[in-house]
């Protein structure tokens, strides 16, 4: 007599088909139950009907997408960066798997950020039915902020902090400085020249990448320079001699070094001679004969004003 | 005592002419002599230094006014101006010490250069006292000795180095700065220093010179000998630990190169010379 199959199921879409000649075709994971019948006839009685549960595993271990913090990878690589925002800490991430994989440590998980560097997540993936296996590393970095690691000198050097004492622990071998994204530098420090009117530009962002003793290379967040200005300034040489050059040298603000006004007076008041400057570096010529053992020297700028006894020999 | 004596050879000179004046017009008392000398060439700063050191030349030009107790011994006081010169050579020479930079913040200021050298010259008003024995007749021998005292007129010196190298170690930061130059740190190839001032002590020297005096008319003599002045103390007894290359903030780009006789790189300065006397005398 002939046999026939039927299934049930109880998910929403079935696991597998099965034909009526009992074929069955996989279609997903889940569980169905076939169920085998033997219909009588005029001679014979029908077979008790026999029922068996068909549990299908999968073996896929596709991760879907993952994401980081804010930001989604979809199809991901096997070893995937994510560099943190300025100020970002802590990500959450998040792997999508849709084949019911097992994922180690879990599906959701968050990367403690505690100080600058780069994190290493092992993401393990086993299909459902065990017998297929993936991994992922997750590498989330976590950048300096720029005065962090960066000490400012003379308004003309950045150099970055190598003392693993005062520095975090960090220990560099490499640098590369960048300025608007273009490499300007590969030491540990970078100065904007040899002359004390070479600046740092205020107008420029500065960043430094940093590579460690292991070879990890991190990076600082990008940063503005702020000028400072002592707003002091200096005489030189004093004592000086008679008709020789004194050199006034005013570390003043840009808009407050316009319309610098240098007097000479003599001890008795009397002007010598002005000076218009708007240099930071101003040479005087000193007249070549005086009845006076010293000058008075007054700078006169915006807001502000500073004077400095002379002595001429 | 630099100040006054703006030109002891002519100060010297003067004063010879005088005497000379004088002692002709005193007539003829052979119990006394008036001579003028020139020594050389041999005249120089002698120093332990842990590098080299070229001993240079000098000379000395003097005038004497000898007593004579008797025919063949006379006591002598003299003035006399002499010159000495050396130059300190180092193939290699560095330093290092904390200095704190023109943002008040501390650091290892280093220096290093290469093929130093620096020239000493120092002048010195000597006045010797001796004693001088001479035989009899008139191509004698004589014989003196005794010590001298030296106060320093002029003093100078003058570095060069083919390559220094200044720089800036900050441990807080575990970093070296090289530059920028404004800042005191540079690379500068034949570098000369500025003529600077050298200050030493009054010198102390034992002396003693020896050779033949000719009479050559009737009241004049010529003395042709030869002669060592071995100074006997530290001309430089002050404080000698400062800098070879000093650093000052309120001025970086210009360092301050002080003479090795002012560093532990050089020490125990004395005054040495040595070489031919030539005396005119007049009894």
């Amino acid at each position: 007599m002939p046999v026939r199959y039927s299934f049930t199921y109880a998910s929403a879409l079935p696991a597998a088909t099965v034909s009526a000649s009992g074929f069955v075709n996989l279609l997903r994971s889940g569980q169905l139950e076939i169920t085998a019948h033997q219909d009588g006839d005029a001679n014979y009685l029908a077979a008790a009907d026999v029922s068996q549960i068909l549990v299908i595993k999968n073996n896929d271990v596709t991760v879907t997408s993952i994401t980081i913090g804010g930001e989604v990878f979809n199809n991901p690589a096997k070893d995937i960066t994510y560099l943190l925002e300025c100020g970002e800490n802590n990500p959450n991430i998040s792997i999508l798997n849709n084949t019911n994989a097992t994922i180690t440590p879990s599906a959701n998980f968050i990367v403690q950020t505690p100080k600058p560097g780069i994190y290493t997540q092992n993401v393990g993936i086993t299909s459902q039915d065990g017998s297929t296996t993936a991994n992922y590393i997750i590498r989330v970095e976590k950048p300096f902020g720029f005065y962090d690691i960066v000490k400012q000198k003379f308004n003309n050097v950045l150099l970055v902090n190598n003392n693993p004492q005062t520095n975090g622990g960090y220990e560099f071998v490499a640098y590369q400085w960048f300025k608007n994204g273009q490499l300007i530098g590969t030491g540990q420090y970078y100065t904007a020249g040899d002359d004390v009117s070479n600046v740092l530009d205020p107008n420029a962002v500065y960043s430094v990448k940093m590579t460690t003793k292991d070879g990890s290379v991190l990076q600082t967040c990008e940063s503005v320079i702020t000028i400072q200005n002592s707003l002091t300034a200096k005489l030189y040489p004093n004592p000086v001699e008679i008709g020789k050059t004194l050199t006034v040298e005013a570390d003043f603000p840009a808009e407050d070094l316009q319309n610098m006004q240098i007097s000479l007076y003599t001890v008795s008041g009397k002007l010598i001679k002005t000076v218009q400057s708007s240099s930071v570096i101003t040479e005087i010529q000193l007249p070549q004969a005086t009845e006076s053992n010293m000058y008075l020297v007054v700078l006169e700028s915006g807001s502000i004003k500073k004077s400095f006894k002379v002595i001429v020999k | 005592m630099k100040k006054y004596i703006h030109n002891p050879i002519k100060s010297l000179t003067t004063i010879a002419a005088l005497i000379l004046i004088c002692v002709n017009s005193y007539g003829q008392d052979k119990k006394q002599e008036i001579s003028i000398a020139i020594g050389g060439p041999f005249s120089y700063l002698d120093y332990h230094s842990a590098g080299g050191k070229v001993a240079g030349n000098g000379f000395n030009a003097g005038i004497r006014y000898s007593y004579y107790l008797n025919e063949g011994l006379s006591i002598g006081i003299s003035a006399e101006y002499q010159t000495y010169n050396s130059s300190g050579k180092f193939g290699y020479l560095a330093g290092q010490y904390m200095a704190t930079d023109a943002e008040d913040e501390n650091f290892q200021f280093r220096y290093k250069a290469s093929n130093f050298r620096e020239e000493q010259k120092l002048g010195y008003i000597n006045i010797p006292i001796q004693l001088q024995f001479e035989t009899p007749g008139t191509s004698k021998l004589y014989l003196a000795g005794g010590f001298k005292v030296g106060f320093a007129v002029s003093g100078t010196y003058e570095t060069r180095m083919q390559y220094l190298t200044t720089s800036g170690y900050y441990p807080q930061y575990n970093v070296e700065l090289f530059s920028p130059a404004f800042a005191g740190f540079a690379s500068t190839d034949n570098l000369k220093t500025a003529k600077e001032d050298l200050d030493t002590d009054v010198s102390y020297s034992a002396i003693i010179e020896t050779g033949l005096k000719q009479k050559i008319s009737d009241r004049n003599w010529i003395y042709i000998g030869v002669y060592l002045d071995y100074g006997l103390n530290n001309i430089y007894d002050k404080d000698n630990t400062k800098n070879l290359i000093e650093y000052h903030p309120e001025q970086p780009v210009q360092l301050q190169y002080n003479s090795i006789i002012e560093t532990p790189f050089a020490n125990d300065l004395k005054l040495i010379s040595y070489g031919l006397k030539l005396r005119f005398a007049m009894h």
